[in-house]
């Protein structure tokens, strides 16, 4: 080989090597492109969720939330009262003053299999597996389970990055992942859920949204709004529709970058420090532990309801991820 | 002398000769792969850079529509052009179905009580029904030069506000509960103005106060009377007359 056969050898592997970084950025960059919300007038938009007559009915009689942390009762109840129109049955709810009787009832029965956290509190009683100001995320589905209809099941889903990826994509790409997982829940129960938001501090009822793209076949799917009932604000304004980057991505400034739905993950508080308020279990399989640091935290939970009881699994205690398995750890 | 002539390299075949052009001009052609190779690297790559960029405003931040001037036609126009006016709204989902009517947009101020707090400024373009009355709000947040909304909601009120109205207390009864609980009047030169402030969301969370004055949210606002007194007057969507520092702030 003579000197300029060398050099152009040496010259094509060095683009080989510098060609193959880029394609390999421009994979990485593509996986986890952006997400756009925007549309224009000759989009086709898919509304996936529930129905207005049902879901004013479930509520109009029995919000706003009383005075302290009865959000995820209010929901819940919310959420019982629209199955029994579905149902066709007389509603079970239909007054505010029903929070207090849940909140009264949970301090007695309700536990889960692996006890109950303690200390207690006024609104959760025994029904919380941890130490929360208000209801945890397994409280609210206990609620909703055991006042609906017999044979209606409930479970918690969460959604973590762990369980689609091996390595972190950006926040915004995670919450938008798990916006299409809460609404793949409509193509079973197109009824309202209850989702935790505002890094745990806060459950409002996520009763539809819009895509641009089916949300079969894309996750993420391009989510253009969601459609938000807060029980804390029902006496003025009862019903927010929502835009992506208002859901996901910091889009308000209200109560200085407190109500920022799922703009950041359950656990953090607005400057992202540990919220403890809103704790991880402290009882039964779900407690972090060494290899399994986090059950809530770093991700997105809501409730909804299934058809998960093979094996006796239709007790509220079990938490799922967001694509259905079920979670034998944290 | 005779050894010159007996190492003559032989006449070699033609697959010889192939084989050899091959070989002698394969690190040629490996460049000239390479290089092809790294124009349609870069060529991806500066494309997906491209989308990305595009892409990355509504990732990284809300679709804000420049207003060329704040008439009422230009902020209605500005809101109709946002994705959640172009959606889906046939059917009888949880929506507000019928957006054809938009009353005249008003503008609402954020009102900070804390230094170093900075609340955004907002247009407020009340949706009628067929009475007039505003059965909701599309929610438009003002850029900080007030040159460019975003669209970040459509709010349903919890009961229809009369005749276009956006504040559930109108202007003459706020004038006059200053009046009668503050015991002062409108400043000279100045106009009453609709304004929200920084809720204390966290505090209603944990059932810290009870407050039912409003003012939490830019489409249910509450009115600020500069007083002749000197002071700052708010009126609440009760009718009560608030200080600044008795608003439920967030701290």
């Amino acid at each position: 080989m003579n000197r300029y056969q060398s050099m152009a050898l040496n010259c094509a592997l060095a683009l080989l090597f510098v060609s193959g970084g880029l394609l390999a950025l421009a994979w990485h960059v593509g996986r986890f492109a952006p997400i756009s919300a925007a549309t224009t007038a000759s989009t086709t938009t898919y509304y996936y969720g529930a129905n207005n007559t049902y879901m004013v009915n479930a509520v109009q009689h029995i919000w706003p939330q009383e005075n302290g942390p009865y959000c995820a009762i209010a929901t819940g109840m919310a959420v019982t009262n629209y199955v029994d129109q579905e149902d066709h049955l007389t509603l079970r709810f239909s007054t505010p003053s029903n929070q207090y009787a849940i909140a009264t009832a949970d301090q007695k029965a309700g536990a889960s299999r692996w006890g109950y956290a303690k200390p207690i509190n006024a609104t959760a009683g025994i029904t919380n597996i941890a130490p929360d100001r208000g209801l945890d995320p397994r409280a609210a589905a206990y609620i909703q389970y055991h006042y609906s209809p017999q044979g209606t099941i409930f479970h918690d889903y969460i959604y973590r990055w762990q369980f689609h990826y091996k390595t972190a994509p950006p926040f915004h790409w995670q919450a938008i992942q798990a916006t299409t997982s809460l609404f793949r829940a409509w193509l079973r129960f197109p009824e309202p859920m209850s989702v935790i938001i505002n890094g745990g501090e806060h459950s409002v009822l996520v009763t539809g949204g819009w895509t641009s793209n089916s949300i079969v076949t894309n996750y993420p799917a391009n989510i253009v709004g969601v459609i938000v009932r807060d029980p804390m604000f029902a006496g003025s304004i009862s019903r927010f529709e929502v835009d992506n980057n208002q859901w996901t991505n910091h889009g308000t400034d209200f109560g200085v970058g407190y109500y920022t739905m799922w703009s950041r993950f359950y656990g953090q508080n607005p400057d992202f420090s540990v919220n403890k308020d809103d704790p991880e279990p402290s009882v039964g399989i779900y407690r972090p532990i060494s290899g399994h640091p986090e059950h809530w935290y770093q991700g997105f939970t809501w409730i909804r309801r299934d058809t998960n009881s093979l094996n006796g699994y239709y007790s509220p205690d079990w938490a799922f991820t967001d694509g259905g398995t079920l979670l034998t750890a944290p | 002398m005779s050894r010159i002539h007996h190492s003559r390299t032989p006449r070699r075949t033609p697959a010889q000769r192939f084989w050899r052009a091959i070989w002698t001009n394969a690190p040629f052609a490996l460049l000239a792969f390479a290089g092809a190779l790294f124009i349609a690297a870069i060529l991806v790559v500066s494309g997906q850079s491209a989308n990305a960029g595009n892409d990355a405003a509504n990732a990284s931040g809300p679709d804000w529509i420049t207003l060329r001037n704040h008439s009422a036609a230009t902020i209605i126009a500005a809101a109709r052009k946002s994705p959640l006016f172009q959606v889906n709204r046939s059917g009888s989902g949880d929506y507000l179905s019928d957006l054809s009517r938009l009353g005249v947009p008003q503008e609402v101020d954020g009102y900070a009580t804390q230094p170093g707090v900075t609340l955004s400024d907002y247009y407020i373009i009340p949706i009628l029904d067929k009475a007039g009355d505003s059965v909701g709000a599309a929610v438009l947040r003002l850029s900080g030069n007030h040159d460019a909304v975003y669209l970040q909601s459509i709010d349903t009120y919890a009961q229809p506000r009369p005749r276009g109205a956006i504040a559930r207390l109108d202007q003459t009864h706020a004038l006059a509960a200053v009046n009668a609980h503050a015991h002062t009047q409108l400043a000279f030169g100045v106009h009453p103005r609709l304004v929200y402030f920084a809720f204390d969301f966290q505090g209603a969370d944990r059932g810290a106060f009870i407050w039912n004055g409003g003012g939490a949210f830019p489409d249910d606002p509450i009115w600020l009377v500069p007083g002749l007194d000197g002071h700052d007057h708010l009126v609440g969507t009760d009718s009560n007359v608030y200080a600044p520092t008795q608003l439920p702030v967030q701290s």
